[in-house]
């Protein structure tokens, strides 16, 4: 990787960097939306974990996300209209990019990531052993969704273990590859997102993390059987459209 | 009442509400070309329909009234289909531009707080 200084452009104090020489120039991006019960303590045991620049991306919440986010040090971006976690993401990729970061983590706002595993997700990529890699833990998942899992597999042709998790790093070219506006179209930040960087070749690995249960809400996929259909189809034809041939 | 005269009122009416839309700025030109030569076509089949009958018998159709119905009916399907695609193009922007317009803020805000700062206000002031 280029660039090995720390990047801290995103206001960090200097007391607050643990382990941040371990990873180069790296953003951790957090999509929120009216997650105002749970982001302050994310963006803090992050900060405190790692020393890393934090960045919130606040999907047009209704809440005080972003207060709570930026009072507990993290950069703020406000989206105007609702993106959902993937749109919000790609927003935190475009910042990182436009401010010479080479690497991006993403997490939930939710704590089901836990601080303390950002550095052994970030590391594969950190040392150039691959482009992306996913915080796995597919033993969190119901028995439904583990079929949903496995059939995805199936018709997409992706051997990765944990499809949804949204703890993931990604090095400078997958970065600018997921800037794309294919990207942009994509609804989710799961089999669309992964099904891209597979398919221009981009090495991707899994490292094995503990996840928690939500602290707080519930899955906005998994709100409705509506939704989980919906969820569901839209899937199934990005799979089946964007495998690689 | 002739069945032509039916359908050259039913076209003349639809050109008439195209013109009107246009006019009030609530339908863009370029769509409207598609419809008001919808509009020419009815006419013109209304005016002779012979002619529809003529070329659904060249083309082998068993009951030449239902050329005109299947051709209208994929004339609308391509409607459809160009309106979604125009409907991509314009999600595709429109994300793009929260997006940037979410750094902007970002920018503007950083850019406000540093010319407070300059000029010696508090920037969690009132003033700011």
């Amino acid at each position: 990787m280029g660039d090995l200084g720390v990047h801290d452009s995103v206001g960090v104090s200097s007391s607050c960097r643990p382990v941040v020489a371990c990873v180069p120039s790296c953003l951790v991006v957090i999509p929120a939306r009216d997650e105002a019960a749970t982001i302050a303590r994310v963006v803090s045991e992050t900060r405190a974990h790692t020393g890393l620049p934090v960045l919130v991306v606040n999907d047009a919440s209704s809440d005080e996300t972003a207060r709570e986010a930026a009072g507990a040090g993290a950069e703020v971006l406000n989206l105007a209209d609702r993106l959902g976690a993937w749109g919000a993401i790609q927003t935190g990729l475009r910042f990182a990019l436009r401010r010479g970061y080479t690497m991006v983590v993403t997490m939930d706002a939710d704590c089901q990531h836990a601080a303390g595993d950002i550095l052994a997700v970030a590391g594969p990529v950190a040392s150039g052993q691959c482009q992306v890699s996913i915080g796995s833990c597919p033993e969190r998942g119901s028995k439904a969704r583990k079929a949903a899992w496995s059939f995805f597999r199936t018709i997409s042709g992706l051997p990765y273990a944990d499809l949804t998790s949204g703890f993931r790093a990604y090095g400078r070219k997958a970065i600018r590859l997921l800037l794309r506006a294919e990207a942009t179209l994509s609804d989710f930040q799961d089999m669309g997102v992964l099904l891209l960087a597979h398919r221009h070749g981009l090495s991707i690995r899994e490292v094995p993390v503990c996840m928690q249960a939500r602290a707080s809400g519930k899955s906005r996929i998994f709100a409705s059987w509506f939704k989980v259909a919906q969820y569901m189809l839209y899937t199934t034809v990005v799979s089946l459209t964007r495998r690689k041939a | 009442m002739d069945y032509r005269v039916t359908s050259l009122v039913m076209s003349l009416a639809a050109a008439v509400i195209i013109i009107r839309l246009i006019r009030g700025n609530l339908l863009h030109a370029g769509y409207a070309a598609w419809w008001l030569g919808g509009a020419g076509v009815i006419s013109l089949a209304g005016a002779f329909p012979d002619s529809v009958n003529r070329i659904g018998h060249a083309l082998g159709v068993s009951y030449p009234p239902t050329f005109f119905l299947v051709l209208a009916v994929i004339a609308l399907a391509i409607r459809l289909l160009a309106a979604d695609i125009a409907r991509t193009r314009m999600e595709l922007t429109l994300r793009r531009l929260v997006q940037r317009n979410a750094e902007l803020a970002l920018e503007l805000k950083k850019l406000g707080r540093e010319v407070d700062r300059l000029a010696g206000r508090d920037p969690e002031g009132p003033a700011a």
